[in-house]
């Protein structure tokens, strides 16, 4: 048994999260490696880029980097950064407001100029320089306006100013700052563009990205793995080059770029404390996502189990309850998926055993990879299901391969952490089994599946969405997009998903115990989410319960904005 | 001289039968005290009875569906805008100089009579909409960006309307042109075939520009009643709330307006708001 000790008492402090990182740690904390080199590069090179990847894979990070670099190196194109994590807050317009696309135009157009003077105050510049350049162009309006249209207001914000801004002004700011900066290019960094939970504001902001690929401006996105279509006019595969950014487990550099991203957020006596066998494994089991192997780090060195394995364990566990939490959570926040993101989840278990089997079986070889043959006739709601596994990080895609006519398997690596705790790398060797597969010899061929073998006629079944029937007559619907009930003629009502968010009781978050969500109810009006947020002065109205100043009222705060981000990205 | 003119029969046509038009007008009818929205939404729901089925679905009849909304749309603006004038009135100032036919004038009920003011004005277009607003409601100013654009999306059922009536259903180039002619050049003189989904959205669109219109306006009348109108007591007040309310409430639908007095609690204090310069 490995023993591991705690390199002292302390609590291993850093943040895993880029968009919490400050500029400078962020330039002093990117790993090396041919992955992130190569996507630094595209990123500001010329042309437009998808920057591909799920959660946690350092989108975020590498943008900001690019953004750093490009600000201290003169030889660099323009860069200016700017995040649409929060789209999802405009969504309840999508119910509501005629013009929300419209809308949603404006927020982005807004979110971009406000970029270009987020670049003149980092690079220490006067701001007058663009706020001379044109009437609208007033960081504090737009800032405003933004604002406002995130918390559904400001209709006459957006009168004045909103539904004036065009795709033009952005280029106008651009070469503003061009001159400014005595650069022939820019590059525009587009996080968060996923947009994964509201299909019409995809579109909307693919549309905005078409228009501002320019000769002298070039628009990167970060995106979501498993998509290749973002609305009628726009095909990843013709519009942009896809930069892949989730590390394969398979890469020969594999362990020398997650070893990096350690070395570069810890402290190396930290590092030095863990066995290097257990460092390793840890690495594996994070399946190329930084943020994850960071925070296994992280709860590594705060553990008090007492042997190496236990803390392990531990760990691990927790970390494929929260992956499977993630993506379970998706039933909720998606309705309409909610049997199709079941029945994936009921795949993905059923893919893990065999591959778990097979490769236990076997342990002198590599077998990992699930090959899942591509039905003739296999429906757009399979394809679905596969992205979202995608989408979460609990399936890695490889390149499809051919067996022979008609016998096309897309191939898939299944999460490592699920296929270790099945015991796919053997139990004897627990902290260097998994390590010794992957850098064994693959097997000659994968696994191969099909979806009805996975699931079989019972899982099968549930693929199809669950369109709440009509609340007139209980008629079912017939697909997503029907407005109208076939059978008695009513209009059919959609659920906001941000509505639905804001419904959630007090009670139901966790980090707030039980004995406050009486207080706040014996003491206040506050019930839900929605009560907190909406509240014009939340602190005040949340000290008005009992033992509740100032500081837990801030706590409160912060724990319903983390509920809301989680539920909403 | 006598000009030739031949006397073949390409095609036979027997006797026309009679159309006696006067007994075709159900004139029991009463026209009922529900509001213009609950007219269009209870229409809507009939004709959307009719279409169909998206088993076995109908490009033609897609097409007379369109038309039948497109019918109850431009229905609503008439009766709302009829009734307007006969309750607000402001409304009633913008018609006064506006002449009537003289068989209107003669034959109709007095109620009825703002009916056959708008008989010259169509409801087809963005401009078209807005001028009928702003001469029979006596709006100022610009209009909302959110009515403005459900003008200018509901412009374009319009135009497929008129491809449907005027053209069996083909395209042409003046509906081409504001359509956009780049994008439907290649779609000139050729059929419109209307899908499930986009008949959906035809109608989607054209309830969204009943939904807020009626919604722009109920605001827009009861903000300019004069201020002495209000008491802030519901008791009072409500002889003049109510009827404008009943005008524009949506009783029908399953997402129907609530009940008066709440609207009207609602309306009073974001009077109060508004006159301590608090945001609402």
């Amino acid at each position: 048994m490995v023993a591991i000790t705690n390199p002292s008492t302390q609590v291993a402090e850093f943040e895993e999260r880029a968009d919490q990182l400050s500029l400078e740690l962020i330039d002093a904390s990117l790993a090396d490696g041919e992955v992130f080199r190569r996507a630094r590069t595209k990123l500001l090179s010329r042309g437009a880029k998808l920057l591909v990847g799920p959660r946690g894979t350092g989108k975020t990070h590498i943008m900001r980097y690019a953004y750093a670099q490009a600000m201290r190196e003169a030889d660099k194109p323009l860069a200016l950064y700017s995040t649409f994590n929060r789209y999802l807050n405009l969504e309840p317009l999508l119910k509501k407001s005629p013009d929300a696309r419209q809308r949603f135009h404006s927020w982005v157009l807004a979110k971009l100029l406000i970029s270009a003077f987020d670049w003149l105050s980092d690079a220490r510049l006067d701001e007058t320089v663009l706020s001379n350049a044109d009437p609208l162009f007033s960081r504090a309006s737009l800032a405003q306006l933004v604002a406002r249209l995130e918390r559904g207001t400001g209709e006459e914000l957006y009168e004045e100013l909103g539904q004036r801004l065009t795709v033009d002004h952005v280029l106008k700011a651009v070469r503003t700052l061009l001159d400014v900066s005595h650069r022939s290019r820019a590059v525009l960094l587009l996080d968060d563009a996923a947009l994964s939970l509201a299909d019409e504001y995809l579109v909307a902001f693919f549309e905005i990205f078409r228009q501002l690929k320019t000769e002298f401006i070039a628009p990167k996105a970060s995106v979501y793995p498993g998509s290749t279509q973002y609305g009628p006019t726009f095909h990843a595969s013709h519009e942009a080059e896809q930069v892949h950014l989730w590390l394969s487990v398979e890469d020969t550099e594999y362990s020398q770029i997650m070893g990096d991203i350690a070395t570069r957020r810890l402290l190396p006596e930290q590092i030095a404390g863990i066995n290097p066998d257990i460092l390793e494994l840890l690495k594996y089991l994070s399946f190329g996502i930084p943020r994850t192997y960071l925070r296994l780090l992280r709860e590594l060195l705060s553990s008090r189990q007492k042997s190496a394995q236990q803390q392990v364990n531990g760990i691990v566990e927790a970390q494929t309850e929260l992956i499977r939490a993630e993506y379970d959570s998706l039933r909720i926040k998606l309705k309409q998926f909610a049997s199709i993101v079941q029945a994936g989840g009921d795949l993905f278990d059923k893919a893990v055993q065999d591959v778990a089997a097979a490769q236990s079986a076997d342990t002198r070889v590599r077998n990992i990879v699930l090959g899942l043959q591509q039905e003739q006739n296999r429906s757009p709601l399979a394809d679905r299901m596969l992205r979202f596994l995608v989408e979460v990080g609990l399936l890695y895609p490889l390149q499809p391969v051919s067996h022979g006519p008609d016998r096309k398997y897309d191939r898939y690596i299944p999460h490592l952490a699920f296929l270790w705790r099945r015991g796919a790398f053997g139990r004897t060797a627990w902290s260097t089994g998994l390590t010794a597969c992957i850098q064994a010899p693959s097997a000659k061929h994968p696994i191969r599946r099909e979806i009805s073998t996975l699931l079989r006629a019972e899982g099968l079944v549930r693929i199809k969405l669950d369109l709440p029937p009509c609340q007139n007559c209980g008629t079912e619907r017939i697909n997503e997009s029907q407005k109208y009930c076939h059978h008695c003629g009513e209009e059919l009502v959609v659920a906001s998903m941000f509505e639905e968010c804001m419904k959630l009781p007090l009670g139901k978050i966790p980090e707030i115990s039980q004995a406050m969500v009486r207080r706040l109810h014996d003491d206040t009006q506050m019930r839900t989410v929605g009560d907190v947020y909406a509240s014009q002065n939340a602190s005040g109205d949340l000290q008005r319960a009992n033992y509740v100043g100032p500081v837990r009222a801030g706590e409160i705060i912060r724990k319903v904005e983390r509920v809301i981000e989680e539920f909403l990205s | 001289m006598v000009t030739f003119r031949s006397k073949l029969s390409v095609c036979r046509s027997p006797v026309n039968p009679t159309l006696p038009t006067a007994t075709l007008f159900d004139v029991a009818h009463v026209e009922l005290a529900q509001s213009a929205i609950d007219q269009y939404l209870a229409r809507l729901t009939s004709i959307n009875l009719l279409a169909p089925s998206p088993t076995a679905f109908d490009h033609l009849q897609a097409q007379l569906i369109l038309l039948g909304v497109v019918a109850a749309v431009e229905s609503y603006f008439r009766t709302l805008l009829r009734r307007l004038i006969t309750l607000d009135s402001e409304c009633q100032n913008c018609a006064e100089d506006q002449a009537v036919t003289f068989g209107a004038a003669m034959h109709l009920s007095k109620q009825m009579m703002p009916e056959a003011l708008l008989e010259r004005v169509t409801f087809v277009s963005e401009t078209s909409l807005v001028d009928a607003l702003r001469q029979f409601v006596g709006l100022k100013g610009n209009l909302p960006p959110d009515l403005l654009a459900t003008f200018r999306d509901y412009a374009v059922v319009c135009q497929l309307r008129h491809c449907a009536v005027h053209r069996f259903g083909k395209l042409g180039v003046k509906n081409a042109i504001f359509l956009g002619l780049r994008a439907h050049k290649p779609s000139l003189e050729k059929p419109l075939l209307l899908t499930y989904p986009a008949l959906q959205n035809a109608i989607a669109i054209s309830t969204g520009v009943v939904k807020t219109t009626n919604n722009f306006l109920f605001n827009e009348v009861l903000s300019r009643l004069p201020a002495a109108t209000w008491t802030a007591k519901w008791g009072k007040d409500k002889v003049a709330f109510i009827p404008y309310y009943r005008l524009f409430a949506d009783t029908v639908s399953s997402t129907k307006s609530v009940p008066a007095r709440d609207v009207y609690n609602l309306f009073q204090d974001q009077r109060s708001k508004f006159s301590t310069s608090v945001a609402f």
